[in-house]
């Protein structure tokens, strides 16, 4: 009972926390946007108005993919890590970013006309990101130790990166130049009118995500018990499997690759709120994974007169040495 | 009797360490900068005297290296320095960018190559027929140069680009006997400073003389192109570059592309800023200052649609959606190859675009983007 009340204090906190990040970075830019003008770049919007301009196609869309990015793939990370019952899950480590990005690669380096469109982007990458899914599913059942499964993820990304570098290598100049730039990574590719449609499938995914919170949570008491609860593994499997999919296609396909927040994010949840309850997980890492994408994008725009680091960075330099410390604690 | 040989010793030290310094001073007076035949270039320099030549190429990353190249004397290895013996002319090159086939090709020079890099970037129709005819050999991407290729192309030099530093197997072309040359042409600040690297390949080709009778006119059509590009009154303002990942990259006002457009007369919209490499921009920054701009050059891709495929946010451009776009990417290989040794083309298209009366077909380089 204490520790629901600690927990909901917690969520409570974070979530009048939350506002405050997300107006910071909005003004955080090397621009200077007024107040009036982010209000008026909503309901009095003049195109003409170049801080007007900013507010509305540059930082809105920004920061919402900021936070549907970070929330997103933590949310995918925890499925993972619940449905692998290992702490070291993840759509990064698990190939499943390896596999949306190959599908966008042979999208974009083919120059087949249907994977042109923005419906096709994402259309590609969910197919990847899935079989990439299914493909480590199928391969779980032969492993013994939990990094047998890192390992298996690895080779995955390398043979996936193998392909890439074949068609590369074969594509043409312009057809490389988009591929390059996109695998670059960024949050601010995305355009205002595609936002309704990130935000349709981030909403499904969550909607889904909460309907299994049941399953989640006797799935950690492992697949057998969970068998024997009632629970029916197969199923709960494939919808883990699309959710994730969803969110780790959706993501990839408008930002590029994003590595570790899908694996940094749930370890912190789990640490600080101490639960096992999914309910509480999917609230905690839609909140945490959103303000730390979204403190991460503010701390690259403090820093860009300085350093420039490519948001894909700045997520490996605090994802990797987590990875290690998970490992280690793990280990003892 | 021990003094009188300590003496003979002292003497005989004196001797060979005068000689050594008559020496070296002989070296200073050969490399004397007034006896320099590269004008304008930063990083190499050439000197000629009666009885040999000698090539110094200094590594810009690290100026206190230097890669020296003599026709005689002896090899030597001091630190990062080092001299190596070469026959002059070259007979067998290999070169591993397309500025190297454009300054070979304006010396009607092609024989002399032996190998290239990838005939996917080639436009010199002469070199793509060596290449269909086995004449010239295709070694691959600089990092990774296959030797058994090279072994096969009889290559005697090669001159590589150093874009990722120095090449990872140059010992082993070493014990091939095979000597190369940086060229760092890319990392000149002037169009006359890359056009200078025309000397290089004069003097490996053995056509020194004619090297030097074009560089002499391409320094005078070049003086011609500033002076005539004075006369054009458009008040154009340019923007350059296009974003890649979370930045937009544009050069900056000490840069190569900068002088060039103010040697064009052009209002660059960065030329006031520092540095020789490029400036990483945020994209808000750039709606912002390009609010007046009226031509955009170089965005990378040949068409609006290419452009927003790439660059979503291109679109709020005032650029994009009332001036006009060029860009050499409709012909990238003949840019890459001919755009360092014929500048003055270089200067005239952006002279023309400058101008506003334009037609592709009056541009050498440049396409109108639709």
């Amino acid at each position: 009972m204490i520790q629901t009340q600690r927990i909901n204090w917690f969520l409570v906190v974070s979530l009048l926390i939350f506002p405050l990040i997300a107006y910071f970075h909005l003004t955080v830019g090397q621009q200077e946007i007024s107040l009036t003008d982010f209000k008026n770049a909503i309901f009095a919007y003049d195109s003409t108005n170049t801080a007007q301009l900013l507010a509305r196609e540059f930082r809105f869309p920004r920061l919402i993919m900021a936070c549907v990015a970070g929330a997103g793939l933590s949310l995918a990370g925890m499925l993972m890590q619940t449905l692998f019952n290992n702490p070291l899950a993840g759509p990064y480590v698990l190939g499943i970013n390896s596999g949306a990005s190959l599908m966008v690669a042979i999208s974009l380096l083919t120059g087949i006309q249907f994977f042109g469109t923005n419906l096709g982007l994402i259309s590609s990458a969910l197919i990847g990101a899935f079989a990439a899914g299914m493909l480590m599913m199928s391969v779980v059942g032969f492993l013994k130790s939990q990094v047998s499964l890192l390992l298996v993820g690895l080779m995955f990304g390398s043979f996936t990166s193998a392909i890439v570098s074949f068609l590369e290598i074969s594509s043409k100049a312009e057809q490389l130049k988009s591929f390059t730039l996109w695998s670059m990574g960024s949050l601010q590719n995305v355009l205002l009118e595609q936002i309704p449609l990130i935000l349709l499938f981030f909403v499904i995914g969550i909607i889904i995500s909460a309907l299994i919170v049941k399953p989640l949570n006797l799935l950690v008491l492992g697949e057998n018990a969970a068998s024997l609860l009632g629970i029916k593994i197969q199923q709960t499997r494939i919808i883990i499997l699309i959710i994730t999919a969803l969110f780790t296609g959706l993501i990839t396909a408008f930002c590029g690759p994003i590595a570790f927040v899908g694996l940094a994010v749930p370890n912190i949840t789990r640490i600080l709120l101490k639960t096992q309850n999914h309910f509480y997980l999917i609230a905690g890492n839609l909140l945490i994974g959103s303000a730390f994408l979204v403190l991460c994008d503010i701390l690259i725009q403090v820093l860009e007169s300085e350093i420039q680091l490519p948001i894909n960075v700045l997520t490996s330099l605090i994802g990797a040495p987590f990875v290690i410390f998970v490992l280690i604690r793990k280990m003892k | 009797m021990i003094f009188s040989r300590f003496s003979v010793v002292l003497f005989f030290l004196l001797f060979v360490l005068s000689a050594c310094n008559s020496n070296s001073n002989k070296e200073i007076k050969i490399t004397d900068s007034s006896k320099n035949v590269c004008k304008h270039s930063r990083w190499l320099k050439i000197y000629e005297t009666e009885n040999q030549v000698i090539i110094q190429i200094t590594n810009p990353d690290n100026p206190k290296q230097v890669f020296t190249y003599k026709t005689s004397g002896k090899p030597t290895n001091k630190g990062v320095n080092s001299t190596k013996i070469i026959q002059l002319p070259s007979q067998k090159l290999a070169v591993l960018s397309a500025t190297h086939i454009g300054m070979l090709s304006e010396l009607n020079a092609i024989n002399f190559i032996s190998a290239i890099s990838d005939v996917k970037f080639v436009y010199n129709q002469q070199v793509k027929k060596g290449v269909k005819t086995g004449k010239i050999i295709s070694l691959g991407d600089e990092g990774q140069i296959s030797i058994e290729k090279l072994l096969a192309s009889k290559t005697k030099t090669m001159i590589y680009s150093a874009f990722s530093g120095e090449l990872s197997q140059q010992k082993q072309f070493e014990k091939l006997g095979i000597t190369s040359i940086p060229n760092y042409d890319w990392r000149e600040t002037t169009p006359l400073g890359k056009a200078d690297w025309l000397l290089l390949f004069g003097y490996l080709t053995g056509k020194q003389e004619q090297a030097k009778e074009i560089i002499d006119r391409l320094y005078a059509l070049y003086s011609l192109g500033i002076i005539e590009g004075k006369k054009i009154k458009n008040k154009e303002i340019f923007l350059l570059g296009n974003q890649m990942g979370d930045y937009w990259y544009a050069p900056a006002g000490e840069s190569y592309q900068a002088i060039l457009l103010k040697d064009a007369g052009i209002n660059y919209l960065y030329a006031d800023t520092k540095g020789t490499g490029s400036l990483a921009l945020p994209m808000e920054q750039v709606i912002k200052d390009a609010e007046k701009a009226t031509v955009w050059l170089n965005p990378g891709f040949g068409s609006k649609a290419e452009i927003l495929k790439s660059n979503p946010k291109a679109a709020f451009l005032s650029v994009f959606q009332k001036g006009k776009i060029y860009c050499y990417s409709a012909n990238m290989n003949n840019f890459w190859e001919n755009s360092t040794v014929q500048p003055h083309w270089f200067l005239r298209d952006l002279q023309t675009i400058k101008s506003g009366k334009t037609s592709n077909d009056e541009l050498y380089f440049y396409k109108s983007v639709e």
